[in-house]
């Protein structure tokens, strides 16, 4: 490693060099899922131990951010500014190898990546992110995403959604499909729908969009009502489980929803569907039956297999919300509690934080915050401490909350990709 | 527009501020009943023991 490439991981993170190779070892650390938690996670480690050997095996030569993809979907943003490259994750010497990982052998503690070769570990940090669970809606099947994009994982099919929403007529109705928890960005459909509603009243004003949501209850959702009360009257129509909102099936042919006792046609369709842990974590055996990865709360290592930590989305961390803003604390914390079990020291029970803003408007912003104490047995939130944004704030609250989120925005990745 | 950067508005930078500013800072927060900014709801959650800790590694981490 360079001493340049030393330094930068230094200022990017904040984290001084604790451990040297007396204490870690020449340990393998492998890490699978180049988002917010694994860069985070490999970019820490490498941080924490200069000489560990830290790999981070990623498919995407260019990472495309979910958080304010909401906002190109709103047409007030543009897709490019999403993408981030793993250079800056190299310079920190990280070893950043572009390709998928097809199978993990817990107990051979091998990697195999998708054109043969392996990597072998001794601790494999998971953060693969989250797969649609084909099958769980009807008639939402692979084929289905190109008339009804879901647009969960930012890219082309953000791209997609957003092209349809210029190309349809003003006077269409744009549906949206919601799934029970829990899913990537418990608050991200309302802050799409602010978004979408936002741009019909703006470009399309006789448009209309309707929400179909399989819960009666959502993050944020008091300040999402008053902002649609406030600013969509005419563009936005919620309806939870409680009002029929609850999709059984959808028919991409036709662009229908179906709910209990309703068909709802569509002239542009986004179905945001139930979701699982990535497929790897299926084929490393660390996820449970519900689709997710159980892990320790203090070291994210899977309970069901030894030596594979998972964080992220993937990772069953309630009640720390699926966010970008946790897998980044969690990959932090990760190599932390990583280069202290390598080094033979206790791992620590830690207090992370969460904040997640949504933007309702163009220039308006709402936050929720939540603290979370970490040890024993379980993820506890804090009880007095948290909670959203102001009701019936004056318009400078929201505008000062969107401008933090545009800072928060910039901070996290280039803490994240450097 | 997502490229809205009032400085008054946004989140200031913390570089460079020592312990002590950031502990008095951090302490006042937590203290105010009333506050509801993120960093209110935020430092809530910790003990001033740990907000000392924060301090501490944020003043000393980051040269």
């Amino acid at each position: 490693m360079t001493r340049r490439g030393l330094i930068a991981g230094l200022s990017a993170t904040g984290v001084l060099p604790l451990f040297s190779e007396a204490q870690t070892g020449s340990a393998r650390i492998v890490v699978i899922g180049g988002g917010f938690g694994g860069a985070t996670a490999a970019r820490t480690m490498k941080a924490l131990a200069p000489r560990l050997s830290v790999t981070l095996v990623e498919p995407r030569e260019t990472y495309v951010a979910c958080p304010f993809s909401n906002l190109v979907i709103g047409g007030m943003r543009e897709i490019m500014d999403q993408g981030f490259r793993y250079t800056g994750v190299a310079a920190t010497g990280v070893e950043v190898i572009r390709a998928r990982a097809n199978a993990v052998d817990p107990t051979t503690q091998i990697v195999t990546l998708e054109g043969g070769e392996t990597l072998s570990y001794d601790r494999l940090i998971l953060s693969p992110g989250v797969d649609i669970r084909w099958g769980a809606l009807a008639g939402y099947g692979r084929t289905a995403i190109r008339r009804m994009p879901h647009a969960w994982k930012a890219g082309a099919q953000t791209v997609l959604l957003r092209q349809q929403l210029r190309e349809m007529e003003d006077g269409g109705t744009v549906v949206m499909s919601v799934p029970p928890a829990p899913y990537r960005c418990p608050p991200g459909p309302y802050e799409r729908a602010s978004l979408i509603a936002n741009y019909l009243k703006r470009e399309k004003p006789r448009s209309k969009l309707v929400v179909l949501d399989a819960k009666d209850g959502f993050s944020k959702k008091p300040l999402f009502l008053e902002a649609w009360s406030e600013r969509y009257p005419d563009h936005l129509e919620w309806r939870g489980a409680s009002d029929d909102g609850r999709v059984s099936r959808v028919d991409p042919e036709t662009l229908t929803f179906e709910t209990d006792f309703d068909t709802v046609q569509a002239d542009v369709a986004n179905v945001i569907p139930p979701q699982k842990a990535s497929q790897i974590a299926d084929r490393a055996g660390v996820t449970d039956a519900t689709g997710w990865c159980p892990v320790d709360p203090v070291t994210f290592e899977s309970t069901r297999q030894p030596n594979i930590h998972v964080i992220g989305d993937a990772a069953i961390m309630a009640p720390m919300p699926k966010s970008a803003f946790a897998a980044n604390a969690q990959g932090k914390v990760c190599a932390i509690q990583v280069a202290r079990l390598l080094a033979g020291q206790a791992p620590q029970p830690t207090v992370l934080a969460n904040t997640c803003y949504s933007y309702v408007g163009a220039e308006a912003a709402v936050s929720v915050v939540g603290v979370y104490r970490l040890g024993g047995t379980a993820i506890s939130e804090v009880s007095d401490a948290g909670g959203i944004s102001p009701l019936a704030a004056a318009p400078a609250i929201r505008q000062a909350e969107a401008a933090q989120a545009n800072h928060w925005f910039g901070a996290i990745t280039s803490e994240t990709f450097g | 527009m997502a490229g809205l950067d009032r400085s008054a508005d946004a989140i200031p930078s913390i570089e460079g501020l020592d312990a002590g500013t950031l502990k008095a800072s951090l302490v006042a927060y937590r203290a105010d009943d009333v506050g509801d900014t993120v960093m209110h709801r935020i430092a809530r959650g910790y003990t001033e023991a740990e907000l000392d800790l924060i301090a501490d590694y944020l003043a000393g981490g980051e040269r």
